[in-house]
């Protein structure tokens, strides 16, 4: 049945692409704001001038993956949506709801890793298309500080990073300002263990452990919280205290200011968290050379290091990463031709180039394209990534999602043991898995 | 009681049918009725259709949904949190609603103090929790309330120039950096003695550079000895160029100013007390014989009030030595509290117009009669203002019965990260449960239920109160 699918598609791709004017509307829910709803707009307008296609744009803000599946079930779906979250994406796919884009995106399926490609696909067909990309897999931190604490270069181990967090505590400082994320959502908390176990025991184990092949309360998960724990340091030593960590004063952007400062000094050296960090500094990027860079100047430095494996690890390049997933639910000619569109290379260099641009997965916009260095290192890092995998938090739809935030939170917070946390998040896995296949 | 009218009115009316006598009245309710019908029954019926049936409502479950609701740990938090927010905040916004009606009708500018008082009902309720959260960050710097608290525990309980804050994740042990151990006491004692003539330096780590440029600190010179003294530096051993060197004292260290310094003898006793430069030194003279350690006493590292944190994850707890099910539904978060008092703010207004028009309609020759029998202004208040104010009280106490047990909007925005699993109520957890991070309709809905059911007699016994009134 999905064959003879795909044959119409080639069909009706091939028309699409020859004529010019097609006309019509589409509508595209999405969760982009602010600037990324602005570059979005913007990378669209060539699109809609020259097929003549109106597209109507919904933001659908963060409760979207709710409203989709509502609009799905009632059926009044969207022409095309797009979800930071591949678990509503795969139930979506699951349920039949998605139509297959290799046949639409012809030759632009190119334009994609296999990684990228392989996460939008469910039981090997294509269904997504993904528009922007986020590595999870960085540690931003301030160039002036590790001078101060006399660290001349990042660290490229755990274990390294660990004793330059004791060195910079020394010195007086924060080593890593937390971000227990915007009230009490733990999703922050919760992308640094992941970050932890991918880096140590590598994606399909993650993968396992998301799909519930493997147990919360096997030793490898028990080792990725010791080095959590570690992490934090004694007390909370290394993140400024538990209570202060997960207090009101700790939350986003206010934990990113801490490090990167637009008055007075900082005082944080590190800050672990998406690519998105950069846009709340206005910072100034120096490159490799850190000289130049005071403590005291207006707009701080700012620079990164990919979150760094054990040493002796054989994972050093899975990373953690998010984005956003297109997705077709209603195919007519004119969303065929949008989605083909996005994924061109004249929509990712329009949006890239955007004023808070985004950063693309895209392979046709070449790293070099970008005028910010470090946005240019975070995506060849992004892109050369051995696998990449997703937030779990993301991968569970539904209520697993602040179940496993609350957990997470509760275990920073000391409330709950490792082993409590363990045998909660198995037996709320299990009840989520059996509910949702 | 208003079905034996109506029959009377049957009765009386004759011979005409009742329905045709009350046609145009009919007409007239009809749009509200039919409104009525798609907007409250409407929704009423399908939640209790959809808490009997899975997430995507297309499997009936029967009672599973509800049996859910009473095992799963968080949904009882919620009902914890309800029972103290209806046990809690009636009674209270009754009573200062109660206080203010009686003095506000005693005081001059009262239409200007009971505009005040009112004022909060009509802002947001979001804006309103919003600027309490404020009020009552954790930081001084932030909260007002805790700056209050600041201002007047710095009186007794003054912050050292070092501060070093357990809940920063500090201990003064964290400070020794050379030639010192830190204390039980939170002093921080020098390894190394020494006699008059001799000379003690203790290097100190993990201090802020804040700190030192506030203090106005310069690089550390060590004094040269002095017959009869004992002297030496106090510096922060800490240098970018070579971290790992704690002992010497490198180029650009500096040195620690406005330390308080003890020289004890070997006993543990004080002899004298001296305090740093700027450049960290200091001299202890007239030393007598015998040798010496030099103290850095605890208070330079006091952190004096840090800030309490109200919307924080702690809680009362009334009783111990429950397990640990009983012990999580027996204690009364303090965020609650911080909860219910910013609700008070809100609606202490609201119950003293009630009362005040419940009081202004009053009669009162009975408080002047009583007045005159000799009673004192505390017994007219005890005796006859609040008995004949009953029906308005009860009212007002029933009507925020209804109100708390719906809360909402005030525990949704002034959670913390450390308060958000202890503190939701059943109408926080609907929302949890049914809107946030996917369809999940059927335990919602039945939580849904429930409430619907909790405030069902409150509203009967309002009705009948309205009636009585």
């Amino acid at each position: 049945m999905l064959a003879s699918f795909s044959v119409v598609g080639v069909n009706s791709a091939a028309s699409a692409s020859s004529s010019t004017k097609i006309g019509g509307s589409v509508s595209v829910w999405n969760e982009f704001s602010g600037a990324e709803a602005t570059g979005f707009a913007t990378a669209l307008k060539p699109f809609e001038k020259e097929t003549g296609v109106k597209v109507t744009v919904r933001n659908i803000g963060s409760s979207g993956p709710t409203l989709i599946e509502a609009a799905v079930a009632g059926g009044k779906p969207p022409n095309i949506a797009a979800v930071p979250t591949p678990g509503s994406f795969d139930l979506l796919a699951a349920g039949k709801r998605l139509t297959p884009l290799k046949p639409i995106l012809g030759s632009e399926v190119k334009n994609f890793s296999a990684g990228w490609s392989a996460a939008a696909s469910y039981k090997g067909t294509l269904y997504g298309l993904w528009l922007d990309s986020s590595s999870k897999n960085t540690v931003f931190y301030n160039p002036a500080v590790f001078k101060a604490a006399g660290i001349t270069s990042t660290p490229t181990t755990f274990e390294q990073m660990l004793s330059d967090a004791s060195t910079i505590a020394q010195a007086g400082y924060t080593p890593i300002s937390y971000c227990s994320g915007t009230a009490g959502a733990g999703w922050s908390a919760t992308d640094l263990f992941q970050n932890l176990f991918v880096k140590a025991n590598g994606a399909a184990a993650y993968n396992n452990l998301v799909s519930g092949k493997l147990s919360w309360t096997s030793s490898d998960v028990t080792q990725a919280f010791a080095d959590y724990s570690s992490l934090l340091g004694t007390n909370g030593a290394n993140v400024g205290g538990i209570s202060n960590a997960l207090g009101t004063d700790q939350l986003w952007p206010t934990c990113v200011n801490n490090v990167f400062p637009t008055a007075g000094a900082p005082t944080a050296a590190m800050v672990i968290e998406a690519s998105f960090v950069e846009q709340t500094t206005p910072a100034n990027y120096v490159g490799s050379d850190a000289s130049s860079c005071t403590l005291t100047q207006t707009n701080p430095c700012y620079d990164y290091f990919p979150f760094p494996a054990s040493s002796g690890s054989k994972y050093v390049k899975d990373d953690q990463s998010s984005g956003d997933v297109a997705m077709l639910l209603k195919s007519t000619k004119a969303s065929r031709a949008l989605i083909k569109y996005m994924g061109s290379k004249q929509f990712a260099t329009l949006w890239e180039e955007a004023p808070g641009g985004t950063i693309t997965p895209n392979l046709s916009v070449p790293a070099s394209a970008l005028k910010n260095p470090v946005t240019a290192s975070i995506v060849k890092n992004l892109n050369s990534a051995t696998a990449t995998v997703f937030s779990m938090d993301d991968e569970y739809g539904g209520t697993l999602e602040p179940q496993m935030w609350s957990n997470m939170l509760a275990w920073v917070g000391g409330t709950d043991t490792t082993a409590q946390f363990e045998s909660t998040m198995q037996s709320e896995t299990k009840a989520y898995l059996a509910a949702n296949g | 009681m208003s079905g034996s009218t109506i029959n009377a009115k049957i009765r009386t009316s004759g011979h005409r049918p009742w329905i045709r006598e009350h046609a145009v009245s009919f007409a007239f309710l009809a749009p509200a009725a039919i409104w009525l019908l798609f907007i409250v029954i409407y929704p009423t019926i399908d939640t209790v259709r959809l808490s009997l049936f899975n997430e995507s409502a297309t499997k009936f479950l029967g009672l599973t949904n509800y049996k859910t609701v009473f095992s799963t740990d968080t949904i009882l938090t919620a009902f914890r949190n309800n029972v103290i927010w209806v046990l809690i905040f009636p009674f209270f916004v009754t009573t200062i609603g109660l206080i203010f009606a009686v003095l506000t009708e005693r005081i001059r500018w009262a239409t200007a103090f009971k505009a005040l008082i009112v004022m909060p009902i009509v802002f947001s309720t979001t804006a309103s929790a919003l600027v309490w959260a404020t009020m009552l960050d954790n930081s001084p710097q932030i909260g007002a309330v805790n700056a209050a608290v600041l201002t007047v525990s710095d009186w007794f309980n003054p912050p050292g120039a070092y501060p070093v804050s357990a809940t920063a994740g500090q201990t003064v042990a964290n400070l020794v950096g050379s030639n010192a151990h830190a204390e039980k006491n939170s002093s921080i004692v020098s390894n190394s003695s020494a006699r008059a003539g001799g000379m003690i330096d203790i290097g100190l780590e993990d201090v802020s550079p804040t700190t030192l440029a506030l203090l106005k600190a310069q690089d550390a010179v060590k004094p040269q000895p002095m017959s009869g003294a004992i002297t030496g530096v106090v510096w922060r051993a800490f240098s970018p160029s070579d971290p790992t060197n704690k002992t010497d004292i490198l180029p650009a260290e500096l040195g620690l100013p406005i330390l308080r310094l003890s020289l004890v003898n070997p006993q543990g006793v004080s002899v004298a007390t001296t305090t740093t430069t700027t450049s960290g030194q200091y001299k202890f003279s007239n030393v007598g014989t015998g040798s010496y350690f030099v103290e850095l006493v605890g208070s330079n590292f006091s952190s004096g009030f840090t800030g309490i944190s109200w919307l924080g994850g702690s809680s009362l707890t009334p009783v111990s030595g429950l397990g640990q099910t009983a012990q999580a539904l027996l204690s009364v978060p303090l965020a609650d509290m911080a909860m219910i008092i910013t609700y008070l703010w809100i609606w202490a207004g609201f119950a003293m117009v009630l009362i005040g028009a419940g009081l202004a309609s009053l009669n009162r020759e009975v408080l002047e009669a009583a007045r005159i029998d000799g009673a004192k202004e505390w017994q007219v208040f005890r005796r006859v203002t609040v008995p004949m104010l009953a029906p308005v009280l009860a009212v007002v106490f029933v009507t925020m019965i209804i109100n708390v047990l719906k809360v909402f909007d005030i525990v949704l925005n002034m959670a913390s990260g450390s308060s958000i699993n202890a503190t939701p109520t059943l109408a926080v957890e609907i929302y949890n449960d049914g809107f946030t991070g996917g369809v999940h309709s059927g335990v919602s809905s039945a939580i849904a239920v429930i409430l619907f059911l909790l405030v069902l007699p409150a509203m009967i016994m309002n009705l009948k109160r309205i009636k009585g009134v």
